[in-house]
């Protein structure tokens, strides 16, 4: 049996010298997912024979010369992905039977990368929540601590990297969905400047704030994958058609005079105390490289939340509306008619969360609360962008807690829904701005993982990547792993 | 404060059903989430433009021809109920 | 009590664009159920609308076509309501910020006047998909072909007051966009779907009242019925004290009646917001110069041409221009004749008859603008007499192509020569010596009427194929 918990780096030189097959890679990925899913839920559809096959089709084109360093490595899709012939559920009733006849884009250039895809991902369905627990499928546990969140929506994702599945999956992150769970999970999570990554074929929560990340052991590896999953795509008109650069290019350089800005209102109330003092020792870490830091503010940090669940929901509630039982998905039984169809499909066909939201948003955009809440939250959303920009104006990068808790226990009847909204408080701003994003393991409080979260100007990856790559260079936060022998007992 | 009759009206909009029993408790929760959004009528927004969409750029245009992606057995396989080549409904009278 | 009708009009074009707007689909009219569609026209998840450039183009150029305002920044917004032709459950359209704004156009009337319609401003949308009843019993079929092609709506102000003034604005509408080449206009296939906004009030009165929508009037025959027939329903209501519900109506031609669309009564709130899925569609001073520097002639211009510089009527060169084909069978006819009104003369009468006479348009006509305009020029030249034109004429239209051919054939050629005339001339003059004597000894009124005698015998000595004039001359010279 390979050892579970290799970068994509590693495996890539392992392959390379013949060390290992992309085929006994993918078998035993297969065997540890068999073994270890049934008490973390991670996975929701294994594709054993179209893994077996790319393993075998990447094996033979590195016979025949080709050294990607993506190369027959397996991985995992969120399954908000949708996959040709493969389900894609986005953990919801309403899909759990649907069978895609495309390919999302980023699916498609990572099997040009030549990665293996091995199935699918749970997650938070349609993607809304922190917690993973709205999932049709049933919620995710923390390799960490079966008793609690993986964190969400990405949580199926981050979980299956943590517990060694797969060096790598991708996730979506739409107000924090790919770093509060790579947080939780202790592992390494990106989420691209908006319009970095093509959207095409990921199913929409929040159009414009959705975008696709790759969620993987570390800031290197994020880099060789970032590589091959951004790009213009002519089936995304919101995809930047700005050129990709090698994010693993810049990796080693120093970052000995980097500007590292901390905005105080980061440091609030909302934060545990213990997250609070780990993050604040792995910003000394950044300092000790030689980065600058600098005491800056961002006011309407705390504003964002409402901005978010004003925006956020209104654009899922339209875009919802197509799951109305006539061409896929959900069809209640024996309409009667077609409202009959309409009303019995979706109130069946979606869960709670989904369904709150669908509400809230609705309400939002009807005529009498357009202008009170939509318009308002979209000229806030600009004074938060705005924010932003000023302050990575004067700084490289912000730098701060991903989440104000560690992971938190399953079923945790005492927080509200406007507590779960919280959650995405230091999040949430990177998506209403649009701006780069990266969790990075910073240390672990009461053996659950924390992270530092790192926020870069526009398309401003690679110096994200290079600053996450040095501290992990001086760290090894990322090498820490979960006891699996848990996991299977 | 939302009443429950305004959030049956929002649910009959978005297709959705409510039960007797559910109301209550949903219009608490709208009301809830209504007061989380409160926060934003703090902020002074005067002569400020809303952000439709973070990418600062206009439209890319896409040239007009014609390509199929996917034929028409692929697109209808998930449909949970066609015949003859269509998407069939209970019947819409107009 | 006499009531005035007022109306405004929302006119959906389909645009000639090969693709939809959204995406790759093709848009032709007609196609297998479901086969001109792609994974977005079917609403697939994670499906995202990429713009077609043709599409704004050719609002682009239908802006410019009625002299409006191009909006340099506009927007796509959604408007959510549920329908299965509606895949997405929103439409995506312009409604905050429309591609053409204001603007006026100038729609001739029959009695040759100008009557100005103001724009009040146009937008790209996409079209729904079809509902099909008769199909499978029982159930509703959903064809999504038509869903996704791209509509320009064309909105008026209220400015309309009569059945016939909207009738000449869409003939007018119609004869711009065929000019244009950006819709064919083709109503039947509802390429051009018109709603009427309509309500009454006192004349004098000011204060508009409550109006309903007449949806997809898909005539210009039904339109007048269906404008009466609302407008009385109407005089009805309130003349009996009642009230008109604001709503839509649909006009059902069989029962000659308009009536509630019960489906739609739904209140609806159709919650437009900004789709994030489409940035702004941004259009540069360039753009429009270039695209203006390559408008073709424009009906009204045409229409100004026509009566300054080519000398005809305003009526006729309303008629001319109502539509491209038959301005460019005028034009080109003109080319070979030489002589306009004289063309227009023909195209108007006996062209038009014969085409009417077959149900023809211009575009399946049996002559060729060139045989028609060499016909003229035979009139023109003195080798046909109006009256063989007519035949030369019909001759054409059985399919004959040459019209020098058929007036050797049927030896039509008219007698110019004077030689020949005067052979006749003087035969006459010798063979009947009592008239010529009654003739000369009349006075001048009443020798205009003696020498019908001589016209008709040297007509009748030349199988009618004299040349009048040329006779007459001769005649009153050999004579007198």
């Amino acid at each position: 049996m390979t050892e579970p918990f290799e970068t994509i780096s590693s495996l890539a030189k392992q392959l390379d010298a013949g060390r290992v097959s992309s085929r006994e890679l993918v078998e035993d990925a297969i065997a540890r997912t068999e073994t270890l899913n049934s008490a973390l839920n991670a996975v929701i559809a294994l594709d054993k024979p179209g893994a077996l096959a790319a393993a075998d089709k990447a094996d033979k084109a590195r016979a025949d010369g080709s050294t990607s360093p993506l190369l027959g490595v397996p991985m995992l899709h969120k399954d908000i992905f949708c996959t040709r012939g493969v389900q894609t559920s986005c953990a919801s009733k309403m899909l759990a039977d649907f069978v895609p006849p495309y390919d999302a884009t980023v699916v498609k250039k990572l099997d040009a990368a030549g990665m293996v895809s091995l199935g699918k991902c749970n997650m938070d369905e349609f993607a809304m929540g922190s917690s993973n627990e709205t999932s049709f499928f049933g919620a995710v546990k923390n390799p960490w601590d079966l008793n609690r969140v993986p964190g969400g929506s990405s949580g199926g994702s981050a979980a299956a990297v943590a517990a060694g599945l797969a060096p790598l999956a991708t996730g979506t992150d739409t107000g924090g969905s790919i770093r509060q769970p790579a947080a939780l999970c202790g592992i390494t999570g990106l989420k691209p400047t908006y319009g970095r990554v093509s959207r095409y074929g990921m199913i929409a929560f929040a159009s414009s704030m959705d975008q696709a990340g790759p969620m993987a052991r570390t800031a290197e590896d994020c880099a060789l994958v970032l590589n091959a999953m951004a790009g213009h795509d002519p089936l995304d008109s919101t995809c930047a058609d700005i050129s990709v650069p090698d994010y693993s290019a810049g990796l080693e350089q120093s970052i000995e005079g980097l500007r590292v800005g901390i905005p105080k209102e980061f440091f609030s109330s909302h934060l545990n105390d213990g997250v609070a003092a780990t993050v604040t020792a792995a910003i000394k870490e950044l300092e000790a490289a030689g980065a600058v830091i600098v005491d800056v503010s961002l006011p309407s940090t705390d504003l964002g939340v409402s901005t978010y669940y004003v925006i956020a929901p209104a654009e899922a509630s339209a875009n919802l509306s197509r799951y109305d039982g006539v061409r896929y998905g959900y069809r209640c039984d024996n309409p009667s008619d077609l409202q009959d169809l309409y009303l019995r499909s979706r109130t069946e066909g979606f869960g709670e969360e989904v369904k709150r939201r669908i509400l809230i948003g609705t309400f939002t955009l009807s005529a009498a609360s357009y202008d009170q809440y939509f318009m308002k939250a979209q000229q806030v959303r600009r004074l938060i962008a705005d924010e932003y920009e000023s302050v990575l104006n004067d700084v490289d990068v912000i730098a701060g807690p991903s989440a104000p808790n560690t992971a938190f226990v399953l079923n945790d009847g005492s927080k509200s829904i406007t507590d779960m909204y919280m959650e995405d408080v230091f999040t949430i701003g990177a998506n209403l701005a649009g701006l780069p994003a990266i969790s990075v393991p910073a240390g672990l409080v009461d053996g659950l993982p924390v992270g530092m979260q790192l926020i870069g100007s526009r398309f401003g990856e690679a110096q994200l990547l290079n600053i996450a790559h040095q501290f992990q260079r001086r760290t090894d936060w990322h090498s820490l792993t979960p006891d699996l022998e848990g996991l299977t007992g | 404060m939302t009443d429950a009759a305004t959030v049956r009206d929002v649910a009959a909009l978005a297709r959705l059903a409510i039960s007797d029993q559910d109301i209550e408790n949903a219009t608490a929760e709208f009301n809830q989430t209504l007061a989380l959004f409160d926060a934003l009528s703090s902020a002074d927004t005067t002569d400020v433009a809303p952000m439709i969409n973070p990418l600062d750029s206009a439209q890319r245009l896409r040239v007009d021809s014609v390509e199929t992606l996917v034929d028409r057995a692929g697109l209808m396989q998930n449909a949970p109920a066609s015949e003859e080549d269509y998407f069939l409904v209970p019947r819409v009278l107009d | 009590m006499n009531w005035e009708k007022v109306m405004g009009l929302e006119v959906h074009l389909q645009l000639s664009t090969h693709s939809k707007i959204f995406s790759s689909s093709a848009t032709a009219f007609g196609a297998d159920a479901n086969t001109q569609t792609n994974p977005l026209d079917m609403a697939l998840p994670g499906t995202l609308p990429v713009l077609n450039h043709a599409a704004v183009s050719q609002a682009i150029v239908f802006g410019l076509g009625v002299g409006a305002e191009i909006g340099k920044v506009s927007r796509f917004d959604r408007k959510n309501y549920f329908y299965p032709d509606l895949p997405k459950g929103y439409q995506i359209s312009q409604f905050f910020e429309p591609i053409v704004k204001e603007g006026v156009f100038d729609v001739p009337l029959e009695d040759g006047s100008i009557f100005p319609v103001r724009i009040l401003r146009a937008h790209l949308e996409e079209d729904a998909g079809k509902s099909v009843h008769d199909a499978i019993p029982g159930h509703t079929g959903i064809d999504l072909n038509r869903a996704g092609t791209p509509l320009l709506e064309v909105v008026t102000e209220p400015d309309f007051r009569t059945a016939e003034q909207v009738v000449a604005y869409l003939k007018a509408l119609h004869a711009l966009v065929t000019y244009l080449g950006i819709s064919d206009g083709n109503m039947s296939e509802g390429s051009m779907r018109c709603d009427v906004n309509l309500s009454l009030r006192l004349e004098g009165e000011t204060e508009y009242g409550t109006r309903t929508e007449l949806k997809n009037i898909n005539s210009f025959r039904f339109i007048e019925r269906a404008i009466h027939v609302e407008a009385e329903r109407q005089q009805d209501l309130l003349e009996s004290g009642q009230s008109v519900v604001q709503e839509t109506r649909l006009f059902d031609p069989d029962k000659d009646e308009t009536r509630s669309m019960r489906s739609k009564e739904v209140a609806n709130d159709y919650r437009y917001f900004p789709d994030p899925d489409l940035l702004p569609i941004v259009i540069d001073d360039a753009t429009i110069e270039r695209i203006r520097d390559a408008l073709p002639e424009l009906p009204a211009v045409k229409r100004g041409r026509y009566t300054t510089e080519l000398g005809l009527s305003q009526y006729d060169a309303n008629l001319l221009t109502q539509d491209r084909a038959t301005a460019e069978f005028f034009e080109a006819c003109c080319a070979t004749s030489n002589n306009p009104k004289a063309t227009a003369n023909w195209m108007l009468g006996d062209l038009s008859a014969a085409l009417n006479k077959e149900g023809l348009a211009i575009c399946g006509c049996k002559v060729t603008p060139e045989g028609l305009g060499l016909l003229i020029k035979r009139i023109d030249d003195g080798t046909l007499s109006s009256k063989m034109a007519k035949t030369v004429f019909e001759g054409l239209w059985a399919g004959e192509p040459d019209v020098d051919r058929i007036i050797e054939d049927k030896g039509l050629k008219q007698v110019s020569d004077s030689g020949a005339l005067e052979t006749i001339v003087d035969d006459l003059i010798a063979n009947n010596p009592a008239q010529v004597d009654q003739y000369r000894a009349a006075d001048e009124g009443k020798q205009k009427k003696l020498i019908g005698f001589f016209v008709g015998q040297a007509m009748k000595a030349s199988k009618g194929q004299a040349n009048p004039q040329l006779l007459n001359q001769l005649l009153k010279q050999k004579l007198g």
